[in-house]
């Protein structure tokens, strides 16, 4: 009986500090699930072997997580921290009982009564403790770079401190714990546990000024861009002055020798070309020198630079000039990435492709709109939110769904997006 | 009566759209009149502080005073909410989207690429009356919210659910071909709608574009395939209304 609870309180705190990590990606049926399953394999692993049967429950969230999220990296890391925390807080309790309620081990180990304190104490720091790191991870998640790049080393690290903490235990176990051992050990945990979180703060920071210089970087390079194309009209502009004064003399020469016909002939043939010239791509970027915000006018000018020499009619409408915008700048520029990407993406494959970007001042803020040519027989909308959805196969088109969801993470800000007269329009309002 | 107004400051190209106009609605034999047709953009706000109209604007943009095109049709929009605004522009093709969103103009003529203007001018005319008349006699009942300056507006037939996102009381409307994201409670909407029920904490489902209830998984499927998800809470409510 004793066992049961104490395994039972245990795989319980497991199951929960894992539903807790995963955030919404698991139900709590599935936890649920998790913890009947965990419970009965492994109160008779423990009668059996002790302590190592941890290590197969632990396996055992490991292969179920994975087969639910199919992410290798979270659902070896995610388990191995619920277990840390259970171990810590394991730990935390005792260390408080021992000091404030002046229990010796035995009387843990043993005394009936005492557990019924003992367990919900231990319950409530390890939730406590999983929702303090859902926290952190949800502070640094935003950083996919992070898990990308030192993902394993993480997952390693956490492996390694599980063996360590369970070699502790084990040796334990096997000597026998006295309070003094228990407190040491404690003491120890905990400045382990520090370490490794300062550890991984120091990690993330490094890894977020990479980001930052690399998000400059790319600003540069945009930037370089969209100062070519305004050296090329430049040029035009020159050539055009150039050739006025040689189309207004050859003009007057006609009209002075009231030769009509000669005049006509001439406005339709070198005339009329120079006006269709005005409205080559170039300067229908004109209008980005309204737009004081350098990161929105860099990845505007560089993606529609794309999509013109993709030979589409891209177009950006900026009649007021823009100074300033109420949305952090990284999370605009992904947005707007994402939005123009699909955009460009859907509007190649239309016979008559356009694109066409406006920026409008409203009086509560900003909207930008996208619209682009779209076929007629496209997939549902509903459809293209989806993750894992795309036109591509699979693997892509996480696209729209990580949209959303930049989007819902940022107050003030919304999207709307709809299918009319054959444009796909993507509305972003920013208050 | 759907009343015309004109403001252009060139008196040759103001004589022409004049002449299209009024040839057009004899022609035709149209419900119409040119009421107003001037340089000046004051004349029309005068008018319109003194008589209630729904009308059809052709507004030049680069009027010769300070106020552009696009100002006056705000202005308008102030008197007349449910006017047809159509500019009329040199800048082609560089403003539409800024037409539509700042004023909800209906229509942009370009004068510089030698477009037909006349064919142009008929064809907004022909638009406007038929969302005139459209206006007048079925009143076709529409969702309307407001977020921030805009208004939502779509069809209670479209509408398929609503739901909050995660972010503190926004809210997502689901439907068909739209998705759109505005600021609101799901309890204020619950009541403009007899066809609205609560299906869920987070969701608010119309119930007459319901395919089918999965009660096994607390799903509901729309007619358009999406999946729109109820709590076993307020299931209970669906069987009576959803054969299955």
């Amino acid at each position: 009986m004793k066992e049961l609870l104490a395994v039972g309180a245990q795989m319980l705190t497991l199951c929960l500090s894992i539903y807790i990590l995963n955030q919404r990606r698991f139900s709590l049926k599935f936890s649920l699930v998790m913890f009947i399953g965990a419970l009965c394999i492994g109160y008779p692993l423990y009668i059996l072997i002790g302590v190592p049967s941890i290590a197969i429950i632990l396996l055992l969230c490991i292969a179920s997580s994975y087969w639910k999220s199919r992410g290798i990296v979270f659902s070896i890391i995610f388990p191995i921290i619920a277990i840390i925390i259970s171990v810590i807080s394991d730990y935390i309790t005792s260390g408080i009982f021992i000091r404030f309620f002046n229990t010796s081990p035995e009387e843990i180990n043993d005394g009936f009564l005492n557990n019924m304190y003992y367990y919900p104490t231990y319950f409530v720091i390890a939730i406590l403790l999983a929702f303090a790191v859902r926290f952190l991870f949800t502070r640094f998640q935003a950083y996919d770079l992070l898990f990308r790049r030192y993902g394993i080393l993480f997952a390693i690290l956490c492996v390694i401190t599980v063996v360590i903490f369970y070699a502790n235990i084990l040796i334990g176990k096997q000597q026998g714990f006295t309070n003094a051992n228990i407190q040491a050990n404690s003491l120890l945990f905990a400045f382990y546990f520090i370490l490794l979180i300062g550890v991984f703060m120091v990690l993330t920071r490094s890894v977020m000024k990479e980001a930052a210089m690399q998000g400059k970087q790319e600003q540069y390079e945009r930037l370089l861009e969209y100062t070519d194309n305004l050296e090329m009209m430049y040029t035009d502009m020159q050539k055009f002055r150039h050739d006025y004064i040689n189309i207004l003399l050859s003009m007057s020469e006609y009209i002075r020798s009231k030769d009509m016909e000669g005049l006509s002939t001439y406005f339709d043939h070198k005339i009329l070309p120079i006006s269709q010239g005005m409205q080559n791509n170039n300067y229908k970027l004109g209008t980005l020198q309204n737009v004081k915000v350098q990161e929105l006018k860099g990845i505007l000018s560089s993606k529609l630079i794309r999509a013109q020499e993709l030979h589409i009619d891209a177009v950006v409408e900026a009649v007021e000039p823009i100074e300033a915008i109420n949305m952090d700048s990284v999370k605009l520029c992904r947005c707007l990435g994402i939005i123009l990407d699909n955009a460009i993406e859907e509007a190649v494959k239309c016979e008559v492709s356009n694109l066409r970007v406006a920026l409008v001042k409203r009086s509560g803020g900003l909207l930008i709109a996208v619209a682009n040519s779209c076929q007629p027989d496209g997939p549902e909308l509903h459809q293209i939110f989806e993750k894992g959805f795309s036109t591509k196969g699979t693997g892509r088109g996480l696209g729209l769904s990580n949209l959303r969801e930049i989007v819902s993470q940022c107050a003030g800000v919304t999207l709307d997006t709809y299918r009319k007269d054959g444009q796909f329009i993507q509305e972003l309002e920013v208050y | 009566m759907l009343e015309i107004f004109v403001c252009e400051d060139d008196p040759e190209q103001r004589k022409r759209l004049n002449s299209y106009i009024e040839n057009y609605i004899m022609m035709e034999n149209l419900d119409m009149k040119l009421v107003i047709s001037t340089g000046r953009s004051q004349d029309i706000l005068d008018y319109l502080q003194n008589n209630r109209v729904t009308g059809l604007y052709f507004l030049d943009v680069d009027l010769q005073e300070e106020k552009s095109g696009i100002a006056l049709g705000a202005e308008i929009r102030q008197y007349d909410s449910l006017g047809a605004i159509v500019f009329v522009t040199t800048h082609s093709e560089l403003t539409y989207l800024t037409f539509t969103y700042k004023v909800e103009a209906m229509d942009y003529i370009t004068k510089d690429k030698f477009t037909d203007i006349r064919q142009r001018v008929i064809e907004c005319i022909d638009t406007a009356n038929t969302r005139y008349l459209q206006n007048k006699y079925n009143n076709i009942k529409k969702f309307q919210t407001k977020s921030g300056d805009k208004m939502i507006s779509v069809d209670y037939n479209d509408i398929l659910f609503f739901e909050t996102s995660p972010q503190l009381h926004k809210i997502i409307l689901h439907a068909k071909n739209r998705q759109v994201e505005f600021y609101g409670k799901l309890k204020d909407i619950l009541e403009m709608d007899s066809r609205f029920y609560r299906c869920h904490n987070s969701f608010v489902v119309n119930k007459d574009n319901i395919a089918e209830v999965d009660t096994k998984n607390r799903e509901i499927r729309m007619t358009n395939g999406e999946i729109c998800y109820a709590s076993s809470r307020f299931l209970g409510g669906l069987k009576d209304i959803i054969p299955h």
